[in-house]
């Protein structure tokens, strides 16, 4: 699997910017998200698209705005979700490099009856993959062949992650 | 390490569909989103200034959890007594939303690209130009002569 960080410019500003993971060159993990779940909730889509474009133009993805610390691994922080307000019906993973810069994963219905997003195998499997491009991200920054910019906008350097 | 390519992260892969779902998004629309997350970013501003958490918060405003979480979500619909409670604990003016409140903060496992040791980014040779050019690479310019 080739995986690839792709700037989505259309919410992306002078506050924040916002990544998509590319894989393998066909799709990529955000667009996908929107595909599976447009015909079922457009109207929390179109509300979610605005205020990320929010986020890029005006007030920065500060913290109150995801639900942080989704990881299983207690040391890695940046893994987080958003959500739907109120009736939360879905998740989005991402990762929260900082309030400037965000990398947009997959993500899914959430049932009510699934307590916890790990009880449902669609949001296990992209959960764990988003943890999985963390921990790449993590060691891609370490061996210095990925940064973030000096403004701490956009990233640096090798933007294939695998 | 690689050479900067920030203009290689630029393509249009899945931009139709996000184009598609951003068509959809009308002015209307847009224009609430902003307000109501200027609101949520001022409130939380007002609460790291005071030093106060949301459990702080909730606690002051005598209320749960969930609500201030609520509030801060960028979503709310606030009641006018609600402001003017938020108003008075946070000495804040919720609703001039023109100053400017944001307060960015960075996660402490990524403080600052100097971190890194980076090469500037070559914007103007870069599509990104395009989109933006901040204060931060104003100043950089500046100060790079």
């Amino acid at each position: 699997m080739k995986l690839r960080l792709r700037l989505l410019k259309q919410f992306s500003g002078k506050m924040a910017s916002f990544y998509t993971i590319v894989v393998d060159e066909k799709d990529d993990k955000f667009s996908t998200f929107i595909n599976e779940n447009v015909k079922k909730f457009e109207n929390e889509l179109l509300q979610m698209a605005a205020r990320f474009k929010s986020m890029g133009t005006s007030t920065g993805a500060t913290n109150n705005f995801f639900k942080l610390e989704e990881s299983a691994n207690p040391d890695d922080e940046k893994v987080a979700c958003y959500y739907d307000i109120p009736d939360k019906k879905f998740r989005l993973f991402c990762i929260k490099m900082s309030d400037k810069l965000i990398v947009l994963g997959g993500g899914g219905e959430k049932p009510w009856y699934h307590i916890k997003w790990q009880h449902n195998p669609k949001l296990k499997k992209e959960g764990e993959f988003i943890m999985m491009v963390s921990e790449t991200i993590d060691l891609k920054i370490t061996h210095g062949d990925l940064g973030l910019s000096l403004d701490g906008l956009l990233f640096t350097g090798n933007l294939k992650i695998m | 390490m690689n050479n900067v390519n920030v203009a290689e992260s630029i393509d249009n892969i899945g931009d139709s569909i996000i184009d598609g779902l951003l068509n959809k998004v009308t002015p209307e629309i847009q224009d609430e989103a902003n307000y109501k997350m200027k609101l949520a970013a001022k409130i939380y501003a007002a609460m790291k200034k005071k030093g106060w958490n949301k459990n702080e918060l909730a606690k002051q405003m005598n209320k749960r959890n969930s609500v201030i979480t609520r509030w801060l979500s960028g979503y709310h619909n606030f009641e006018c007594d609600t402001i003017r409670e938020i108003e008075k604990k946070l000495n804040i003016n919720l609703l001039n939303l023109e100053e400017d409140v944001v307060d960015i903060e960075q996660l402490p496992s990524l403080k600052a690209a100097s971190t890194y040791n980076l090469p500037p980014i070559d914007y103007e040779g870069g599509k990104v130009v395009e989109f933006w050019e901040s204060k931060a690479q104003k100043t950089l310019k500046a100060t790079n002569g």
